[in-house]
């Protein structure tokens, strides 16, 4: 037999061999997907059927916007490792025409 | 260039016109601001009012945080409002086209989400917003301390009938969903001003959600304040808000986009930046890993409010952009953030600020190319005519 017929054996086998190892994990993790699992499932609700509703056509004055804007509510992102920003080119928008 | 195919104030002027949000079928447009609705059946050309404190129940007199979307797979509308905060539901209601043709925009079905649905009775929902994938509308929101990521199926929404809600409580909060998102819901938020965590949830209904955690470059979250000639300002010093508030989906990239300041806040080694302006991480929706970051930046004038969506082609971008070199306000800027990148101005002469956590881009369904988005203009007119008008914008890539 010769060297090359060899070669091309030992490389159909080694193909062969890693289809069927990517087959076998595929089959032990059918649902693998990247990231961490939360490690729990959802939680679950029913929400009964909707009822129907008919709104109207005239929209009331809105209360002061300062009762809107509650400041307790916005969050101040934590502190965290610094890490510097690539350069990137600036960007203007083409002006109304 | 960005095409402009429509670009219209809406009329007549509805008012609490800020937090825009816009929703199109073809003929049919509904839009959302904080304090309205509004209904149009040409396409835009002719607007009805609609008052959406009828979709509460009646003990709550408030409403806000308003968002809209069209599902074209169950021909839907979906709107989902914020009742009085106080412990206040979701509701959530579903219209389809034809429905609101016969009714002014009027007729709708509704849902209530209330904190005891999810179990966290002692507390309120905050920021809600909703994004569609194959089989699920997916719904975000704070609840409390914490955020909630919910879906329900398209099939039960669209039979108007009883709905399997599945839902998870996370630590984290002002969680962006993103638009577009195929097969799988995927989810967004800033962990601390140097990391991002992102979340895919498979459409499996026994799928668990999964999550990735992974550094970015350091958010500018100080210096926000631009001067406008008005003597008002771009960004409101009180609020700077540097949370994802635009998130698409465009085959296997995940944009996500949010608003940075000038300067790293301790550290004076940082570039300072000459405005506030966007940033972006893009997302491998594979391996949930950081491909890159993409900043949207002037030297002349500030950006801000960055909302996304996506077709099959494109990211679609609307922002505000004014101040500085430009001696103008905030003006309503669109554009496609796919290469190469486009950005156009679309209103001019706004004299006042923008902003107020959000605004809306939507695909313009039933269009494959185009987009539809509403922000609004401050045109600082005397009174009565101060008010903020509601812009309607039809763009696509020329």
């Amino acid at each position: 037999m010769s060297s090359f017929l060899v070669r091309v054996i030992i490389i159909v086998l080694a193909l062969l061999g890693i289809s069927a190892f990517l087959l076998y994990r595929r089959r032990q993790h059918p649902h693998a997907e990247a990231g961490e699992d939360v490690g729990r499932g959802p939680d679950s609700a029913t929400l009964a059927a909707p009822d129907a509703v008919e709104l109207g056509a005239d929209i009331p004055p809105r209360p002061p916007v300062e009762k809107w804007d509650d400041q307790s509510k916005r969050r101040k992102l934590p502190p965290g490792e610094y890490r510097a920003a690539a350069d990137e080119p600036e960007t203007d928008p083409e002006p109304l025409s | 260039m960005v095409r402009i195919i429509q670009s219209r104030d809406l009329n007549p002027v509805p008012a609490g016109g800020w937090e825009t949000n816009v929703a199109t079928a073809f003929d049919d447009v509904f839009v959302t601001g904080n304090w309205f609705g509004a209904y149009s059946r040409d396409g835009g050309s002719s607007w009805v009012k609609v008052n959406p404190k009828g979709l509460q129940p009646e003990t709550y007199v408030k409403f806000c945080d308003q968002r809209v979307l069209y599902i074209p797979q169950i021909n839907r509308f979906a709107w989902v409002i914020l009742a009085n905060t106080e412990g206040g539901p979701i509701t959530l209601a579903i219209s389809e086209p034809a429905r609101l043709r016969d009714s002014s925009g009027r007729s709708w079905v509704r849902y209530h989400i209330w904190p005891r649905t999810v179990r966290q009775e002692e507390q309120s929902f905050d920021f809600p917003d909703i994004s569609f994938g194959d089989s699920y509308l997916y719904l975000t929101s704070n609840i409390g301390p914490r955020g909630m990521i919910a879906r329900f199926p398209l099939g039960e929404l669209a039979q108007a009938a009883t709905v399997n809600m599945q839902y998870y409580i996370l630590p984290q909060t002002w969680i962006c969903p993103v638009q577009s998102t195929g097969a799988k819901g995927f989810f967004g938020a800033h962990t601390d001003v140097s990391k991002m965590r992102v979340w895919s949830w498979a459409e499996p209904a026994s799928a668990h959600i999964m999550s990735a955690e992974f550094p970015i470059a350091t958010i500018r979250t100080e210096d926000w304040v631009v001067d406008l000639p008005s003597e008002q300002w771009f960004v409101p010093d009180h609020s700077p808000d540097n949370e994802i508030i635009g998130a698409a989906r465009l085959r296997n990239e995940l944009w996500f986009a949010w608003m940075e300041a000038r300067r790293v806040a301790g550290h004076p080694e940082a570039r300072v930046f000459p405005f506030p302006h966007i940033n972006t991480a893009v997302v491998s929706a594979t391996s949930l890993a950081l491909l890159r970051q993409e900043r949207i930046w002037s030297s002349k004038a500030a950006y801000g409010w960055p909302v996304l969506t996506a077709n099959d082609r494109d990211v679609a971008l609307l922002c505000v952009y004014g101040g500085g070199q430009i001696q103008g306000g905030a003006e309503l800027c669109v554009g496609l953030l796919t290469s190469p990148r486009q950005l156009q101005l679309v209103t001019s002469g706004n004299l006042g600020a923008s902003g107020w956590h959000y605004m809306g881009v939507r695909p313009a369904y039933l269009s494959t190319t185009a987009f539809a988005a509403v922000g609004y203009n401050r045109r600082l007119l005397p009174v009565p005519e101060n008010i903020s008008r509601p812009r309607y914008v039809v763009f696509e890539r020329d």
